[in-house]
Formats: C-alpha cells, structure tokens, sequence
C-alpha cells in the first residue's frame, strides 16, 4: 500500500510542513511585534523593574534580532516563556494542548464520518419517510446554528435535564480528568464538535446514495436476488464514500477551528481554548506557539486525510 | 511617602465586609464526628495565577492561593485583625514608631524540611524589595529602600547579589541580632508598616532561599520547589489545567488542617459550564479564588430554587465603580476630549451633563438587578469604611432637564461631543452592560452618541493609566480601611499624576498641598482631610459615580468554614467537609 | 470592420443567453424549496429595510421592558438582560446580518473574479503563482486567520467583512479559473479572440457572462458562510462592537442567559437558522436552475 514513493512522498509533506510552520510562526511574530504601544506587560511594572521585564524576555533588542533568535529557538522547538504566566515555558503547553485536540478532533471526526454516513444512508433507503425528513430537518438545524448555541444547549440538555430526569443516574459530567479525559468527559463535546459537519456528510451521503440506487448495476444485483442490506453496504456504500472523501480536507480543518468553540464552552484544555485566551489575554508569546501549533496540526492533519485517500482509494499514488 | 501598595483592580477579585463569616454552618464546634471521608475541597477558577511568587504577585488569584502555602510574620485574620503569625507576637513600634522588633518562633520549618530563621526574613524582602514587583513598596519605609529599588539585577545574577549581602540589594534597615529575632529599622514613621506587610500573599510573606535559587524566577511552579511555611504544599501543577494541594503532616500552626487535598480546576473559563459543573456537584465551591463575580443571570436563577438558594451568599466588596474623564491634556497623555480642566466654565459644565445624564438608579436595577450591587452614593469610599461621605454625593443624582441645559450651554453646536468613546474591559460581564447602559444614557438623555471601545482588562488598564481615554470606566478596591488608599493612589502627585500611573491626570496644587498634609496627620484628624479632598474632586466633577459592587459565592451546605472577608477568601486550613 | 465581424460572430449567443435566464427563472420559480426561501429573503430585506426607519422600540434604549422577560403583548419576542427589546434589535440585528453576507461576498467577487479570470485566461506563469497562493491559503484554518485579523485590525463592520474576505476569495477565484478554462476553448471565445478583440473585452464581455450561473451560485452559499463566521466572532468577544445588535452577538450573549431567559438565545438563533436555511435552499436552487445536468 505505502509504496517507496509514498515515503518520498511523506518526507516531502513533512519538509513543507515545516516550512509552512515556520513561515506562519514568523508571519504571527512579525505581526505581533509590530502592534502599537509595549502590549507586553502588566500594567504594576514600574521604573527598574519594567526595564528588567523587558530585558528578561529579549525585548529590548533591535526586532531582527529578536526575530533571529526566536527563528533559532523555534527550530530547537523552544517557543519562548508566557509573557502573562510568567516564567512558565510555552513549549509543553502547546503541545499538550495540541494532543487533546487532535484526540478531540479525531473522535469528533470518527463520529462525523460514522453517523453522517449511518444517517444519509438511512435517509437515503427511506427516502420520503418520516424518518427520512426527520434526518434532514436535524442535519438542517447542524449546519445552521451556531456552534456555540448547540454546544450550550447539548450541556443544558445532557448535563442538566437528564441528570435532573434520571435523578442523577445518568448524565454528563462536566469536567477534563487527566490529561486526556475520558470516554465519559470527550463523548458530548465530541458529539457537539462533529455535528454539523455529520450534518453536511449525511447529506451529502443520501444525495449520493439516491443516485447510485438507482443505477443499473444495483437494478442488477437486486434482480439476482442479493439481499437489501448486502447491496447497499457492498454496492451502494463503497460508492457513496467517494463524495464523503471528497470534503474530508475541508472537514477536517472544520472541526479543528470549531474546537475553538466548542473547547472553550465545555472547558477542555486544547488548543482552541488557549487560542481565545491568549489572544483576549494578549499573551503574544502564547499567541505565536498556539499559531505555530495550529500550523503544525492543520498541516499534519490534512497529510493524514491525503494517506487516507491512498488507503480507501487505491488507484491513487502518490 | 511613596504609595503604600498598587493593587490595581483585577476586574476579578473577591471582597467581603470584615466580620462577616460565609455560611449558615460557619459556626465553630468540633464536630469532628461528622467530617466526610473524603477531604478534598475541590473548586475552579477561571484563567490560571500569574505567579505565586510573594515578591511578584500581584493579581487576587495569586494572592489568593499564596496565602495558604506561604506566611508572613504577622498576618489579617478572617476578621481583619493583624495577629501574629510567624512571629510570637504582633510588636509595637519603639523608638518613636522608628523600630520594629520581631521575635520568631522557633517551631516552623519549610515544606522541604529547612528551619524557618531570621536569614529567611532578610532574604524574603530585600529580594522583594530588590525585585520591585507591584507590591515592593509595601517595603518602602524600611531604611535603605530607596537605594535598592533601584536595582537593576535580576535572575540569576540577582541572586547572586542576595547570597553575598551585597550593599545595592541589602537594605541596611533590616538586621538580624540571632536566629530568631528580626529588627526593623525605619526611615520614617510609617503606621500603616505592619498592616502593609500582612498583605496576604505579598512581599512581606516568607520564601526559603534554598528553593528559590534553584530557580530564582520559576521555582513558584514546581512542587519540588514551592516551598513556603504555610499549612498547604504543592503537589502538582499543569499549567492552564489543574493545580494541587495537599496539607502538611504535622504542620506547625493552628488550626491544624482539616481537609487533605485542595484540588483546583483551571482547565474551565466559562462562568456558565462551570456554575453547571458546581450545581451538578463537580465543585464544593465557586467564587473563591477571584472568581466572585458570577453571571448575573446565573445569580437570579439561583435565587429562585427552593435548594441552591441557601448556597449563594451575597456580600458587599470594599470596592467602588466609577466612569472617569480626562482631565489633562499634555505632551504625554494621548487623549485630549473636550473634558479637560483647561477648558474652565464649559468643560466643568460638560461634565456635569455626563454625570447627571445617567440614570445610576436605574443601572443598578438592570445590569446589576438590584443583587450584584449597590448604587454608589456616599462618595467614592464604600459604606464599611473610614472616608465613605455620610452624605449624599450630589454627582450621583440624576436629572436630565439639567444635564440637557448644561449641554446645551457648553457645547450649542454639538461638535465637542462628537466622536467620543468610551473605554472598558469586557471581561467583567458587569462592565461590558454598563458600557451599554451608559451609551444609551448618554444618546437618551443628552442626543450624544459616544462609540464603545472594548479592550481586554490588561492592556486596557495599561493604557488607561497613561491618560489614553477621554472616558473610561474607573475604580478601586480597598486594600486596607485607611482614605489614604484611595486619595494617594488614583488621584494627585504621589501616584505620578498627571503622566504616569494616572487615568485623569488631576493634579491640581490645592488637592496635593492638602492630601500631603492628611498623609502626615494620624487617622483622626486626617479623616476631615480626606473628606475635603473628595468634596474637591467633587467640585471638579472628576468622576461620575456608579456603585459598590456585591460579591457571590456559591457554597455546598457541607463545606463548613469557606467563606470570605473584604480582602480575601478564608484560609484552607478553616474549612471542613462534613458528611453529605 | 474587424469589429463588426466579431459582433456578428458572437451575436447569436445573446438570444441564448436570454433564454438561458429565462429557462432558470422558471425552473426556479418551479422549485417549491427555493421559492419559500426567496420569498422569506425578500421579507427579511424588506424587515431590514423597515429598521432603518422605525422599530417597536429603540433598539439601544435599556429598560424599556423587566430585563430577562419573556415575550409579552408590548415586546413580542421578549426582553433582554438590559430590558431591550429583543424585536427591535432583531430587526436591526437582519440589516447588520445581511450587510455581513451580502458585503463579504462582493469583496470576495472584487478579488475572487479578476484573478480568476486572468489566471484562467493567460495561463503560465501567472496561473501557477494565483494556484500555488490559492494551495497555500487553502492549507491555513481559514477562521483562524480572519480572527486573527479581526484582532490586529480591530473589530468593526468593515474590518470583519475585510477579514472574511480575505479568506474565502480562494473559492470564487479557483471557481473562476476553472471556468475561464474551459470557456476559453470553446468557438466563441476564439472567435472573438480571431476577430482581434482585446482580452479586456473578452474576458469581461464573453467569459464573464457566461460564468455568471455558478459565481451568482457560489456566492449565494458564501453568504451563510459569512453570517455564521460573524455570529463565531461574537462568541469571542471580536464581533461588531455595541450597541449595534447582531444575530451573532445577540445569540452569544444569550447562551449566559439560557437557562433564565431562553427567548434571549432562541429568537436570534431562529432568525439565524432561517436566513442560513433559506440562502443554501435559494443556492441549491440556482445551481439546478443554471446548471440542469447537475440536478440531484
């Protein structure tokens, strides 16, 4: 499957992985450095000790040099000391961050993909039923609400309601335990995160379901007399995927930006949440990792859904 | 006198009318009996501390959390009271207030097991004083100050100036006849040096030197080496997610600690998931920490259930709302306005129109719903503390009419009120609907429309401070009952005004000449002073009062002894489990 | 006389192209989905319209109702946590929703169709630089950029509209090129291109126009698109700043009120919910109005 080319192929992706990284970190860095006013520090600095600050973070030399010597410790993957926190290294922050929402991210997508397809295929059978517009009215309302009224609301109605209905038997606990979470703390989030891009796969799945049904070589297979559920999965399905595939890039990219919402709302320490903090907060250091973060992840990701394309698809090579 | 502490306004902060102690069960007892299994006191707060450094601190979160792992040498009781604490005794001044002299205790050990002695106390505050964080000047009577707050050191070379004594970081004020004695010598005679140094979680409080050299500017997060004398260690902290606590075996002081673990949670900054998170029994407290400024909506829903409303306790802060003007113009402050005091009859009649054009009775019963807080009447010193005016202030009033009358006199034309704005920091729910209410005052009552400009609290009140705004939402905490307080620190030349560290600019020589004769005076007879000097802001229409705020605290019916008095939240070491 | 030559070569299409039009209009009119939509959009522009002259109340006057109250005879859609009413700034919240949408789509026309159109017609390597920059802006997390310049910039009405812009001219300009490509082969085009006519008149006078179906489409999607980015930019705080109501900062700050107050979060999400619904039904609509062979 993962021919000697694919690995060149990887190497490659990896080095402009790099470059794309770097050059985003230094676009955040310039762009940063060059905000009016020294948005750098807390307002209690006063005489010596402002002078001092400045000197402890390297900004009070000329902004090339900061600029080489932030390039220099980037590539050493050193992404600098928190301006607000201060003293405590960005570094393993963001990639911890990063982890939890690449693990958020890929459940979310586990479930986007699964359910949307599950549902556009279901609508797609039952096509016309009560079922069928049941499907679209909800994969309507997912893709045009806000995320943050659905994540809110999905908190009220499972966090609240239910735990009140059930008597507190069964409902979902707010919270983040550990460093990763658990099945019980990622299941609505995720859920939330995924859910209007399981919307648009539904969709797109039934449209494309409803085509293919209608082709002759399932008239044929249903003419020999396979049964319904071997046909659709082994006909129908397979060939319904390619659309699904097809927006995978755009959804996965998606789902990483909606976790900045969805983060924030359900209080999950990823990226996303540090992302709106920091920029609130104007942590600039912090500002820069979580960019060069987000960099990596996008591009890492969009390498990942590209090696699936060989997996799923295999008259693609690279 | 330079200004006794600079504990600028954190948007989020904690406060509480002394005497006041939280909770229907905050009685005392032992009821030892009936103490839950498990005693882990577990609750969140919004955005993660600054530092835990004593010399640094400076935001109501650090302090907050500091106080239960370090000491100082005498420390405020829940009551407010100055009591002892690493000294056997609360000294008195001889030598004409000019000496202080501490004895130690001889039981007190560090978290990693080094003695306490009077080398730690010289060590702790030359290095603060030396660091200059924002409370340094807590030390600024102590002969010598003044020559090592002008260090220029810092990290590693810093220390290395505090391991050889040197002259520039060692304050000649300060001396050590034996283990256990600590003399202070002063400068000046300065009343206020015993409260300033127990400031919870500030500069006077004790570090040990062997923890900290190990890393003179980020040993406070590690628990290996955040290490003070306090009834709490650290036991784990990621940054941004969680931090804990863990109580010391066998600590020296009293009470001894009841709860075993604090663990807090960093990892929620949504007031709203994390009040669910509260009701749903995820935390045992909320508001503590800082974090008293719950969701107005969240408050009044509360209140209305038959068995959460018991849990939430409303108390008044020692803290004012204001909106303030530009005074000044000069070389150095960016805005200009129409407001200044150069601009005589006119601009003294502009902003009166201002002031009288808000509603604040009204303000109060809409963004605040009549809970969050009360409306500010009495000056700017809130009720409970020495300054506040047993009078009304005649800038609270409203009336319309006039304020449409005085525009119309000082500015017919309409041009000086164009394009205005109005500055303030979003992150205080409160904050950003009275930027609203405001506007709509002003376009209602007056036919001025002024732009709202939200700017995140830190560089907000940055650039505030330098005189950027033509008007920007003001105010104060208390940090100790003394009128001093405010009158130094807002307003005239001790805090630099009008260029540095000033949001008005007022500097008017008459308001300097009397707050330096009232700083000098004792309390009794300055309190007259003071009250002068606010009728002079008064006259001047300096500041538009709006409130006192209220904090909210949401307490489970288990947790016994949580609670909070006006400058911070009640020690851990007070606060019990019981069954549930 | 080249001149003559070329119009009389490229005259037969107007016919076509009318009828192309007209055949759209029926079949859209036809399509029971779209027409509601178009129908709702028509009301919605006409509410937005009615706003700049009169709503119930001011929207930017507090206190005129019990703060968090819900609907009533006086304020129909109840009262916010200011005591605003919540139909007053709905209404005005429609102007700044569809002047988001609308404006951000003809910026993205503004960059998205000239250099869509140039790198489609002149090929080379001007095309290969318009891709590689199209590749590299697709490779980034659109939202997160436009955030990014909304927070530099600083958060206002224009400068969001900029910010989307800036981040989702990619679509139109591939769409574009794509489209210039295959056009650009085709008789006419090298008729007129024979008949001496210059590229500015090729490409704006023949390309363009026969283009027009799937740009008015795609920009018909874009428009949702931009309204959810602004109600996301309101949910951080860097939406258009107050006292103007949107959808999105109306919605935001309604999810703090929810569980007191649902009105404050149900009417501005409704609002927002039709108007996305009713634009991707009118798009789906005019795709299988201009382009009946993609007909699902």
């Amino acid at each position: 499957m993962f021919t000697r080319g694919t690995l060149i192929y990887i190497g490659q992706r990896l080095v402009l992985i790099l470059l794309a990284v770097l050059g985003v970190s230094s676009l955040v860095f310039l762009g940063v450095h060059r905000l009016p006013g020294d948005a750098l520090f807390s307002e209690h600095l006063h005489g010596t000790q402002y002078e001092l600050t400045l000197h402890h973070y390297g900004l009070d030399r000329p902004l090339w040099v900061q600029y080489v010597s932030f390039l220099g410790a980037l590539l050493h993957g050193d992404l600098g000391e928190s301006l607000v926190n201060r003293g405590v290294p960005i570094t393993p922050i963001v990639l911890r961050e990063m982890s939890v929402s690449a693990e958020i991210g890929i459940v979310a997508l586990i479930f986007t993909v699964g359910v949307g397809m599950l549902f556009g295929v279901v609508a797609a059978i039952r096509q016309n039923t009560w079922l069928d517009y049941t499907l679209s009215t909800t994969s309507v309302i997912g893709y045009s609400m806000p995320n943050f009224v659905i994540a809110t609301f999905l908190i009220l109605a499972f966090g609240v309601w239910l735990d009140n209905f059930t008597e507190g038997t069964f409902y979902f606990q707010i919270g983040w335990p550990g460093r990763y979470g658990s099945i019980g703390a990622i299941w609505l989030p995720a859920f939330a995160l995924g859910f209007p891009y399981a919307s648009i796969v539904a969709r797109l799945t039934r449209a494309s379901m409803l085509e293919v049904i209608r082709q002759d070589y399932i008239r044929t297979a249903r003419a020999k007399g396979l049964r319904e559920w071997v046909i659709t999965v082994r006909h129908a399905l397979r060939n319904a995927l390619i659309p699904v595939i097809t927006i995978l890039g755009p959804l996965v990219i998606g789902i990483i930006t909606g976790g900045v919402v969805i983060e924030n709302i359900f209080g999950i320490p990823g990226l996303g949440k540090e992302f709106a903090t920091s920029i609130l907060n104007r942590d600039y250091n912090i500002v820069i990792g979580v960019f060069t973060g987000y960099a990596a992840l996008v591009g890492l990701a969009n390498l990942g859904v590209d090696l699936l394309y060989v997996v799923i698809d295999p008259r693609i090579r690279y | 006198m330079a200004p006794l502490s600079l504990r600028i306004l954190k948007g989020l902060a904690v406060g509480a009318v002394s005497s006041l102690v939280l909770g229907a069960c905050g009685g005392g007892g032992n009821q030892s009996s009936n103490l839950a299994a498990d005693q882990t006191l577990n609750f969140p707060i919004l955005g993660d501390f600054g530092t835990l450094d004593p010399a640094v601190a400076d935001a109501e979160t650090d302090q907050e959390i500091q106080q239960n792992m370090f000491d100082g040498l005498v420390k405020f009781d829940d009551n407010l009271n100055i009591i002892a604490d690493l000294a056997t005794a609360v000294p008195q001044a001889t030598d004409n207030g000019l000496t202080y002299t501490f004895n130690l205790r001889k039981d007190v050990t560090f978290h990693n097991g080094d003695k306490f002695t009077s080398k730690d106390v010289l060590y702790s505050w030359n290095r603060a004083a030396a660091m200059q964080g924002s409370y340094a000047t807590n030390m600024a009577a102590i002969k010598g100050y003044d020559k090592v707050s002008g260090n220029k050191a810092s990290g590693a070379a810093l220390e290395a100036l505090l391991e050889k004594k040197d002259p520039s970081v060692w304050m000649e004020g300060l001396t050590a006849p034996d283990d256990n004695t600590v003399v202070v010598k002063m400068s000046n005679p300065a009343g206020w040096f015993l409260t300033a140094i127990s400031l919870s979680g500030s500069t006077g409080w004790i570090v040990d030197q062997n923890a900290v050299k190990q890393d003179f500017d980020n040993w406070w997060s590690k628990p290996a080496t955040a290490v003070g004398t306090g009834p709490f260690k650290m036991t784990n902290y990621v940054p941004k997610q969680v931090v804990d606590f863990a109580a010391v075996d066998n600590w020296w002081g009293s009470p001894k600690p009841t709860l075993k673990k604090v663990h807090i949670d960093i990892s929620i900054n949504n007031a709203s998931t994390a009040i669910t998170k509260y009701e749903q029994g995820g935390f045992d407290a909320y508001g503590y920490g800082g974090y008293s400024n719950l969701p107005v909506a969240d408050i009044l829903r509360i209140k209305g259930t038959a068995n959460e409303s018991g849990q939430l306790s409303l108390i008044p802060k020692v803290r004012t709302y204001w909106v303030s003007f530009n005074l000044v113009a000069d070389a150095k402050r960016p805005a200009k306005g129409p407001f200044t005091l150069d601009g005589g009859q006119a601009a003294h009649d502009l902003r009166m129109a201002f002031a009288l054009a808000v509603d604040k009775k009204k303000l109060v019963d809409t963004v605040c719903q009549g809970v969050v807080c009360t409306q500010a009447t009495g000056g700017l010193i809130p009720p409970t503390l020495i300054g506040h005016m047993d009078t009304t202030d005649p800038l609270s009033a409203f009336d319309p009419a006039k304020a449409k009358q005085l525009l119309q006199s000082a500015d017919p034309t309409g041009a000086k009120t164009k394009g205005l704005s109005y500055a303030y920091d979003p992150e205080n729910p409160l904050n950003a609907g009275n930027a609203q209410f405001l506007q709509a005052q002003w376009q209602e009552n007056l036919g001025v429309h002024v732009d709202l400009l939200p700017v995140a609290h830190s560089p907000f009140i940055k650039a505030r401070l330098k005189g950027s705004y033509v008007l920007s939402r003001d105010g104060w905490q208390a940090d100790y009952n003394h009128p001093q307080d405010w009158f130094d620190n807002l307003w005239g030349h001790v805090v630099g005004c009008p260029d540095s560290g000033c949001t008005s600019g007022y500097n008017k020589k008459e308001y300097n000449d009397l707050l330096d004769k009232a700083d000098a005076e004792p309390l009794d007879q300055a309190k007259a002073d003071y009250a002068k000097l606010n009728q002079m802001l008064i006259d001047d229409v300096v500041y538009i009062p709006l409130y006192y705020s209220v904090g909210a605290f949401l307490i489970k019916p288990y947790v016994k002894g949580a609670g909070s008095n006006a400058f911070f939240d009640h020690y851990w070491n007070e606060i019990q489990i019981l069954q549930h | 006389m080249a001149a003559t030559a070329a119009a009389v070569i490229t005259r037969p299409i107007v016919p076509e192209q009318a009828s192309l039009w007209s055949d759209a209009w029926r079949r859209l009119r036809r399509n029971r989905l779209a027409l509601v939509a178009t129908v709702y959009l028509t009301f919605l522009v006409i509410v937005a319209l009615v706003a700049l002259v009169k709503t119930p109340y001011r929207y930017f006057e507090v206190g005129v109702g019990i703060p968090y109250h819900g609907p009533s005879v006086e304020h129909l859609l109840g009262v916010d946590s200011l005591g605003r009413d919540t139909l007053s700034r709905l209404m005005v919240g429609a102007q700044i929703s569809l002047l988001v949408g609308i404006g951000t789509q003809v910026v993205v026309l503004l960059i998205g169709v000239p250099i869509g159109l140039a790198a489609g017609y002149f090929r080379g390597l001007f095309d290969q630089v318009v891709t590689f920059i199209i590749n590299l802006f697709y490779g980034i997390p659109d939202l997160l950029v436009a955030l990014t310049l909304v927070f530099l910039l600083g958060p206002n009405l224009t400068n969001i509209i900029i910010a989307i812009a800036v981040t989702r001219w990619m679509d139109m300009a591939r769409l574009v090129r794509g489209q210039t490509l295959s056009l650009r082969e085709r008789e006419f085009i090298e008729a007129a291109r024979a008949s001496g006519a210059k590229p500015m008149k090729i490409l704006f006078g023949h390309i363009l126009p026969n283009a027009l179906g799937p740009i008015i489409v795609q920009a018909t999607f874009g428009i949702p698109a931009a309204i959810l980015f602004e109600a996301f930019l309101s949910f951080l705080g860097l939406g258009v700043p107050p006292p103007t109501p949107t959808w999105g900062s109306m919605a935001a700050e309604g999810i703090v009120t929810m569980r007191i107050s649902p009105f404050m979060v149900i009417a501005p999400s409704i609002a927002l919910s039709l108007t996305l619904m009713a634009f991707n039904f009118l798009g789906d609509g005019l795709r299988d109005a201009l382009d009946p062979r993609q007909r699902r």
